[in-house]
């Protein structure tokens, strides 16, 4: 186990204040020398100057350069120190090829040399065999500049980002040899994801893991925006001290050789990393991410390997803007098909249920949620999770109060709203678009919290990731995990500009849809208006010039009949009745088409009335024939007080109770009356309610019992069909066949439903909803004050 | 006196009245058919045919009251006892005439008895508003037209009191 104590907020702390620029000493595998002056003077050397060039420290420092190492090195370095000083940049470096006496032996070294402060820094590292320039082949090959012309020309031809990325992770592993090789992404956040990799099958790949934001501190990104590339030739190390020890810091920040992290080795051996390298990817100034390499074994990278490390960043990096605005332009053309489709979708649609104003799928198609929601009013859709829909409408209302923006969105909502903190799923971000403050409409998607949704490397779990301990550490990326975990419980992943404004056109589109139906609303109504009206004054146009002609058929023949008088014999005579009576009953049925058009067009204007009158009008109506035929006329009095067209329903109930009447050819005939209101109030009735019960869309069910000769069930439909009879002619009092078609439209004009059933023991039941319900809201929503607070949620 | 006295006059004994004072209907209707039906059931129950006047238009009828065109050499002295007139005529209809005769002094006592075929409540409101001084459903057989005609002629002939309009 571990001695250390637990990894807390104070390692992280203390991890951001690692001196990494200035780490006094350097890694293993090259030496460093500061020269001064004009001829040049040693100031500092690296503690392994004895071992790698053969010179003492103590000869070295503040001994002039020449008395140290043979003349045509001395040259040659005095002459790149003559270009460094005359380079402006201050953060310029000369490279080049160095080879020294070592002992006798003649030594190749690639040489850096650098600015720092007042000082030059020579770095001399890749010390090889002079002689024997075979090892050089390999890589001079691989970086020849053929060989790089066409590895860049392979970037350029990635198609794509993601394309460009796998691309370069397999050039670097060719170019390197590295066991892994992967393209490693700054998210907005800071937090890191690997996009593309390429790696040895004995490792696991990493492809797909984030890393929290704490696993590169800042300052140690900051080095990586000024080099372009990073090794470490061996892990672990043992740093050497740069001497004198006691001379003020050396500032590395453009050193090959610069001694890392322990921290960061800790992490690399915790990973079973032997050797690594990176290679910044900018976009612009920006570090947008890394190509990180790992081996298994030790391995130095040549000078001129690096080099070609580092055009491959640099190609990357140019290439990057481009890219990103083509995946840009992509997006918003993906974008703009999107919000094509869905216009096109909206408008193809069905009507929407009432209340609903967007299919939900389409809001999940367009940012990536763990599920999504619409609030309209009081009415509530759910898909994938979601807070409950009290959750949902309370939700609502605190953005009616407290968010202004069209489309507003928080990683952590819980922050602003702190009743999110008991959503369920671990829900932490939001993204609302407002469709209508007015009527209480929004669009919402929810996110869960970031430690349920992303495969975090160094998570316990997650055994590939992290070796195991070995102890002794201060801090480890585990713990770092571990530490970072609680540090973001509650928040989700960021909305993405694109997704917000993937948000905005769904808002837009969703307007327009809105805008659009309601006036294709109004549309249809200004023309099912007019057509209506058409259509009531032709048919009563057409009835009454169809009447001309039958009356003066009628008329004719009478005269006829009347002038022939003794001519005629019975066979005529029976002849010319029945052309009487043919045209007597054209007009009978013109006649009815004019009473059914004018039901239709017949302004409603809705009143409250006792219903009690109306039957009472209806009775006096019929009293000669009740009185003939003794009907018993029950009605379940007091009858409620309705609102609706008074005359229309009088003519309704008068229908069926001339029926109850005309169809009854029993011995003691009765019609019941009776209303009853509606047990289970509007604004009370679900949907599945109102498909079940279609009369009580109304506030009352009115009942006309009889015990007549009673309809066949197979006629049931048929009875309320214009001009349908079921009775020959002259049967029980004849009729034009419209008394049922009339009851039906006038019920229907109102929104309610007539049924018929059979009366236990034999006779007819209609029964129809009829009453406006008194407490109809006019919208879905009630009118919300306009004055709100003015505060606005943080984003 | 100035009242006009049918054939079954209560005062005026028996029939001499109609010689000096015939009772003169005027119709107005665009359809021959309906016309000759009316003149028939008219006839049928005593009204003299030649008393009955028929004019198909709006214009027809101004000529016969303002005596210009055919009814320029007439030389009765009085207006209609009693005018029944067609609501749906071509030209101007039977409303606008409505509307001219109770709009005119001259005319505005003379009985109009709107006699269409249209029931709607719209034509039977606005025709009383113009002063109409009944309306009457036609009907569809002779049998219950020679009814209405028969009612019709018991009333303004044999009931009321009718004003004598000179001309």
């Amino acid at each position: 186990m571990s001695e250390a104590a637990p990894a807390g907020p104070d390692d992280l702390v203390l991890c951001h204040q690692e001196p990494i620029r200035v780490p006094g000493s350097i890694q293993p595998h090259g030496a460093l020398l500061t020269l001064d002056g004009t001829p040049c003077v040693v100031r500092r050397a690296s503690a392994n100057v004895a071992a790698l060039i053969g010179i003492t420290t103590d000869e070295a420092l503040g001994s002039p350069l020449s008395a140290l190492l043979e003349a045509p090195a001395v040259a040659m370095i005095e002459q790149a120190v003559g270009a460094l000083d005359a380079d402006v940049d201050e953060r310029a470096t000369q490279t080049f090829v160095l080879d020294l006496d070592v002992q006798g032996t003649r030594r190749r070294f690639d040489a850096a040399l650098y600015r720092s402060g007042t000082e030059r820094v020579l770095e001399l590292d890749g010390a090889r065999d002079a002689d024997r320039p075979d090892d050089e082949r390999a890589s001079a090959e691989a970086t020849s500049v053929s060989s790089l012309r066409a590895l860049v020309q392979r970037l350029h031809g990635a198609r794509g980002l993601a394309a460009m990325c796998e691309t370069i992770v397999g050039e670097v592993r060719t170019l390197t040899g590295f066991d892994r090789v992967m393209v490693y992404r700054f998210h907005p956040d800071g937090h890191g994801e690997v996009v593309a990799e390429s790696v040895i099958d004995t490792w696991s790949p990493y492809l797909g893991l984030h890393y929290p934001e704490s696993d590169i501190p800042e300052q140690a990104r900051e080095l990586y925006r000024l080099n372009w590339t990073r090794c470490i030739a061996e892990v672990p190390y043992v740093p050497v001290p740069i001497l004198p020890a006691d001379a003020p810091a050396l500032d590395l920040s453009l050193s090959q050789l610069r001694s890392v992290s322990p921290i960061h080795i800790e992490y690399l051996v915790n990973m079973g990393v032997g050797a690594s390298m990176s290679i910044s990817l900018l976009d612009g100034g920006r570090l947008w991410g890394l190509i990180a390499c790992h081996h298994g074994q030790p391995r130095p990278v040549p000078a001129d390997t690096r080099a070609a490390c580092e055009l491959l960043g640099t190609t990357f990096s140019l290439l990057l803007p481009s890219l990103e605005a083509t995946a840009e332009a992509t997006a918003a053309a993906e974008l703009r098909d999107v919000e094509r489709r869905l216009l096109t979708e909206m408008a193809d649609a069905e009507p929407l249920a009432d209340g609903t104003f967007i299919h939900l799928p389409n809001l999940n198609e367009l940012v990536a949620a763990d599920g999504v929601a619409s609030v309209s009013g009081r009415e509530t859709q759910r898909i994938g999770l979601s807070p409950d829909d009290g959750a949902l409408l309370a939700f609502a209302a605190w953005l009616d109060d407290h968010v202004e923006d069209d489309v507003f969105a928080s990683a952590s909502i819980a922050d602003v709203y702190p009743a999110a903190s008991d959503w369920p799923d671990a829900i932490a971000g939001v993204l609302v678009i407002e469709i209508s403050r007015a009527r209480g409409q929004y669009l919402m998607a929810f996110r869960q919290a970031q430690e349920t949704h992303v495969r975090w490397a160094g998570r316990p779990d997650e055994k590939p990731v992290v070796a195991a301990e070995s102890g002794g550490r201060r801090l480890s990326p585990r713990r770092s995990f571990a530490t970072w975990n609680e540090s973001v419980k509650g928040v989700s992943l960021p909305w993405q500009a694109i997704e917000l404004r993937c948000a905005e056109t769904l808002r837009r589109a969703t307007l327009t849809m809105i805008v659009g139906r309601a006036e294709e609303v109004s549309r249809l109504a200004r023309e099912l208006e007019r057509s209506r009206e058409h259509l009531h004054a032709f048919a009563h146009i057409a009835a009454h010039d169809l009447k001309e002609p039958l009356r003066g058929i009628g008329n004719y023949t009478t005269f006829l009949a009347e002038d022939l008088g003794d001519v005629l014999d019975a066979d005529a005579r029976r002849k010319i009745d029945t052309i009487l009576r043919l045209a007597d009953r054209g007009s009978a049925l013109a006649d009815a088409l004019l009473e059914v058009a004018e039901i239709g067009g017949a302004d409603r204007h809705p009143e409250p009335f006792a219903l009690d009158e109306v039957v009472d009008a209806v009775i006096e109506m019929f009293a000669p024939e009740l009185e003939r035929r003794a009907v018993d006329i029950r009605v379940a009095r007091p009858l409620p007080t309705l609102v609706g067209d008074r005359s229309q329903l009088e003519q309704a109930i008068a229908n069926l109770v001339g029926n109850a009447i005309k169809y009854n050819d029993g011995a003691d005939p009765w019609i019941e009356i009776a209303a009853e209101p509606l047990a289970v109030r509007p604004e009370d009735r679900s949907a599945d309610w109102i498909e079940e019960h279609p009369l009580d869309r109304r506030s009352h069910v009115i009942r006309v019992s009889d015990n007549g000769i009673g309809i066949p069930e197979k006629q049931h439909d048929d009875v309320f069909r214009l001009f349908k009879r079921l009775h020959e002619r002259e049967g029980y009092g004849g009729g034009s066949g419209i008394g049922l078609t009339i009851v039906k439209r006038i019920v229907e004009l109102q929104g309610g439903q007539v049924s018929i059933a059979a009366t236990p023991g034999g006779g007819t039941t209609f029964r129809f909803g009829y009453g406006d319900p008194p407490d109809r809201a006019p919208d879905r929503a009630p009118v919300r004050a306009p004055d709100r607070a003015p505060d606005r949620a943080p984003d | 006196m100035n009242t006009n006295r049918g054939p079954g006059d209560m005062d005026g004994g028996t029939t001499p009245a109609t010689a000096e004072r015939p009772t003169v209907l005027l119709l107005v209707e665009d359809s021959l058919e309906d016309a000759e039906a009316m003149r028939r059931a008219f006839e049928r129950c005593g009204v003299v045919p030649s008393s009955v006047i028929h004019c198909r238009t709006v214009e027809e009828v101004m000529e016969y009251l303002e005596r210009r065109g055919p009814h320029a050499a007439r030389a009765d002295i009085q207006l209609p006892r009693l005018m029944i007139l067609d609501l749906n005529m071509p030209g101007l209809d039977g409303k606008e005439l409505l509307r001219r005769i109770k709009g005119t002094e001259a005319w505005r006592a003379m009985p109009v008895v709107v006699f269409t075929s249209s029931t709607r409540k719209v034509d039977i409101d606005e025709c009383y508003r113009l002063g109409a001084n009944s309306y009457m459903a036609k009907p569809q057989n002779f049998d219950d037209l020679l009814t209405l005609a028969e009612r019709t002629k018991r009333y303004w002939f044999d009931t009321v009191l009718t004003p004598v309009i000179k001309r």
